[in-house]
């Protein structure tokens, strides 16, 4: 199971691939998740390469469309693997949560990687925070690679 | 004789209580693009 957005995964492979003209590769890639802060979404329901999961309802330090400010990730390794987020998110319920997935989004919700949280579903009652390790490349909660 | 030290894994994901206790915790979450590209025949 690829954790890419479909859309996407057919976006990277005509950049990577002579599908443009005369053989050129494609220029699809453009900027499919936009250009300014994405955001980490997170979901009741499990994502797929075709869709986001249904999301979770607002809490305190969580709003539609997923968290912001998730800082700039750093990366290591070859090949490199990226860590997400880098500043760690955490977020109140106001009413019971059962999370089981996240997309990693766009600003204007475009998908990128998608993926089941470990030990999903998560269950996170009134009163109590749900947290996703920040941190720097293998140091974060969410780890992501090509390979 | 000395215990050997814990692995040191980052969590994942953590849930707490109001007084900042944690009640659950989970591992890092991996993905790759390609995690079953092996599984092609």
């Amino acid at each position: 199971m690829a954790a890419l957005d479909n859309t996407l995964i057919a976006a990277l492979l005509n950049y990577l691939t002579p599908t443009g003209a005369a053989g050129v590769n494609g220029t699809a890639i453009g900027t499919p998740l936009g250009t300014t802060a994405m955001k980490l979404r997170l979901n009741s329901t499990a994502s797929s390469g075709a869709a986001a999961g249904t999301e979770i309802v607002n809490g305190t330090g969580y709003s539609a469309g997923g968290w912001t400010s998730l800082g700039q990730s750093t990366s290591a390794g070859t090949p490199i693997v990226v860590g997400v987020p880098f500043t760690t998110q955490s977020a109140t319920a106001t009413s019971a949560w059962s999370i089981v997935s996240f997309d990693l989004v766009g600003n204007g919700a475009q998908r990128g990687f998608w993926g089941l949280f470990n030990a999903q579903p998560i269950a996170v009652g009134i009163g109590n925070a749900f947290q996703v390790t920040g941190g720097a490349a293998g140091a974060a909660g969410i780890q992501i690679s090509l390979t | 004789m000395s215990e050997l030290a814990p692995e040191e894994t980052p969590a994942g994901w953590l849930v707490t209580d109001p007084g900042g206790e944690v009640v659950a915790a989970g591992p890092q979450t991996v993905l790759g693009a390609s995690a079953d590209a092996g599984q092609e025949t």
